[in-house]
């Protein structure tokens, strides 16, 4: 039997706004397998969490699906009415957000909002066998002294254990996948650390599928396995974490890269990337980073024709980079 | 040597509420015997948990809060005996950036105007010379001086919190303080707004106190670095040593969160248990830092006696009992 518990191909979703309509996910393709830590890095506006909300079916108007399957489970989830979607958030597909505040209700205690997660998905559970099983999932989070933290209001908490609770609450029902959009970008860093081992210990335990959304490409390096690279609402590079970090493919990876500080070159400036991402309204014809690649910059292929998915040479099946130019700047070991 | 622009000893700052069940919970000790010196031209990093004090010493140098104790001499000018007008004369030369670009400007202001504002507070120039400087300021954060007509909301967050900067600037201060600067931007606007501020000191001689949670960003930065801990010093001293061979538990744990990024270098990390939280009027005998300590946590010595800041090599300095513990 297959591991593979998501599988999404051709997603595409568009915003409407009054100066016409965003392109904001562009034929996304990827799939996930029980245990997998993947990441999705990108910049504000490039479609990451648009991504995040699409997949749980929480994509409301002005923002609309035009096209694509994810299949969850074997079962294509894309176009389910929200009534199905209900039975199948939290208990086949979960999501955390980065503000743990703003999803927890400030007037209800810890304990009532991990009991009516749980009775959410289990009609048939009992109060007290709901509360006994809040107790244990706050110790799977490592909520010390959970029994009596319980009764307390989300105000009582700090910010790491909000992200704990929402944690809790989101594994409640034994999803198969988790997707977490930026969940420890509020934090300070050694509660990150934390939460990041936290989630290690899950993913490991109960086999989750963990699709992890940040702009921080420097956690990515340490916490996953594989690693897409999104720009304009397309992944412009897929592969290992290791690959990719070591030698992108794609300019756009390089260039994120190298605008990382890095105390080696203090006296230097920073590389930065010129200019600003496209406008998802008035994409251009050909590839959307065109404008602001140093190695396409002008290319006459790079202005007319978007680049298409290919494999990176000497990498797995999974490994790929938009860029008519890609294998040539990996045979040539060029760092631009 | 370089003389010192700043010279901070002892700030203390204790914060009272009028609400709280019990006395103890009426105070919060924020700042308890910070002192440092700043050279001119210099980066002072600091750095620390929320709640480590890094946004009170920053108010607390602009007396935009009043210190409970300690002194402040800023070039020679003792800042917390400055009455109120002379006070507002010195603001002049000392600015701040906040992390929140969009918070800190008034929306119904227009660019120029907001950049202008800081020179009509301190009465430097007339009109013309004023809008000169202006358009003079966005050339510099490279904004053309068309956009002095449009309001914040026009423009990106890099750009926002270049209009910040270019605000700051605008009465030409020797000091910056720089709040958290960049930690709202993306990597790459970030690196650009970094470039800039490296830029501007380099071409103003300008001394910046840089209050930062990005350790890598502190690393780069910085020449010097502050690690605040409950309000006190940790650990001080120049950038590399401090990085490269922590001495202090809280900022070897601190270093080892900094994820490797794309040097890749595996390293052991030292997960810290527990969440900074604050004390109230009564000071725990001993280190503040011990309950969460992996080295002290059950030392009876560091139950007992609060360390004091002690040096140790490479001009590092550190309030431990047991400095180096952790170092790799």
């Amino acid at each position: 039997m297959s591991d593979r518990v998501l599988e999404v191909s051709g997603l595409s979703a568009v915003f409407a706004t009054r100066e016409g309509t965003a392109a904001a996910l562009r034929d996304v393709s990827f799939s996930l397998e029980a245990g997998q830590r993947l990441a999705v890095v990108g910049e504000s506006g490039c479609g990451k969490s648009t991504l995040a909300l699409a997949l749980l079916g929480l994509l409301d108007p002005p923002g609309q699906m035009i096209g694509g399957l994810i299949r969850l489970n074997g079962r294509d989830i894309a176009n389910l009415p929200e009534r199905q979607m209900k039975a199948i958030r939290g208990r086949e597909i979960s999501l955390i957000f980065q503000d743990p505040m703003g999803s927890l209700d400030p007037i209800k205690t810890i304990g009532s909002q991990l009991v009516d997660a749980l009775r959410r998905h289990q009609p048939g559970l009992a109060r007290r066998a709901a509360r006994r099983r809040a107790v244990e999932l706050l110790g799977e989070v490592e909520i010390a002294d959970a029994e009596r933290r319980l009764g307390d209001y989300p105000h009582h908490y700090s910010g790491g254990m909000r992200q704990r609770v929402m944690i809790a609450i989101a594994i409640a029902n034994n999803p198969s996948v988790l997707v977490a959009d930026e969940p420890t970008t509020a934090l300070d860093v050694t509660v990150q650390a934390q939460i990041l081992k936290l989630f290690e210990r899950l993913v490991d335990r109960r086999r989750i599928a963990l699709l992890l959304i940040t702009h921080n490409l420097s956690l990515v390096a340490d916490f996953c396995e594989s690693v897409h690279v999104m720009y304009a609402g397309r992944f412009v590079e897929c592969g290992s974490v290791d690959a990719v970090f070591n030698r992108p493919a794609h300019p756009y990876t390089e260039a994120l890269l190298k605008s990382i500080p890095d105390p080696e070159r203090r006296k230097g400036r920073l590389p930065t990337i010129a200019g600003l991402p496209p406008d998802l309204r008035r994409l251009p014809k050909g590839c959307a980073f065109e404008p602001r690649c140093p190695l396409g910059n002008g290319r006459q292929i790079c202005v007319s024709v978007a680049p298409r998915r290919q494999r990176v040479g000497g990498r797995g099946e999974d490994a790929s980079a938009e860029c008519h130019f890609a294998a040539e700047k990996m045979t040539a070991g060029v760092v631009s | 040597m370089s003389d010192p622009l700043l010279e901070v000893s002892n700030l203390c700052k204790v914060f009272n509420f009028a609400g709280g069940p019990r006395s103890s919970e009426r105070q919060l000790r924020a700042l308890d015997g910070v002192s440092f010196t700043l050279k001119r031209g210099e980066t002072l990093g600091v750095v620390g948990e929320s709640g480590s004090g890094k946004s009170t010493l920053a108010r607390c140098l602009l007396r935009l809060i009043e210190p409970s104790a300690g002194s402040v001499s800023f070039d020679g000018l003792d800042l917390l005996a400055l009455p109120g007008s002379e006070l507002r004369r010195f603001r002049r030369r000392m600015q701040i950036v906040f992390q929140d670009a969009t918070g800190a400007l008034d929306p119904r202001m227009t660019v120029g105007d907001l950049i202008e504002e800081p020179l009509l507070a301190h009465g430097i120039g007339n009109a013309a010379e004023r809008r000169r400087r202006v358009e003079a300021l966005l050339a510099r954060i490279s904004l053309g001086p068309d956009v002095a007509r449009r309001r914040p909301h026009a423009f990106s967050g890099g750009q926002r919190q270049r209009i910040g900067i270019a605000r700051a600037l605008a009465p030409n201060p020797e000091f910056i303080i720089l709040d958290e600067p960049v930690s709202a931007l993306d990597m790459s606007i970030q690196a650009q707004v970094l470039n800039l501020l490296k830029d501007l000191q380099q071409e103003l001689a300008l001394t910046y106190l840089f209050i930062v949670h990005d350790l890598s960003v502190a690393e780069f930065f910085c020449d010097r670095i502050l690690v605040l801990y409950l309000g006190e010093v940790m650990e001080t001293g120049p950038s590399s040593a401090l990085f490269r061979g922590p001495q202090h538990p809280y900022t070897a744990s601190l270093v080892s969160a900094i994820p490797a990024g794309h040097r890749r270098e595996r390293r052991k990390r030292l997960v810290l248990q527990g969440e900074i939280t604050p004390i109230g009027a009564n000071r725990p005998e001993g280190c503040v830092f011990r309950s969460r300590c992996p080295v002290g946590r059950d030392r009876a010595v560091c139950a007992e006696i609060r360390p004091r800041l002690q040096s140790v090599a490479n001009g590092v300095e550190v309030a431990c009992h047991f400095p180096g513990s952790l170092s790799a």
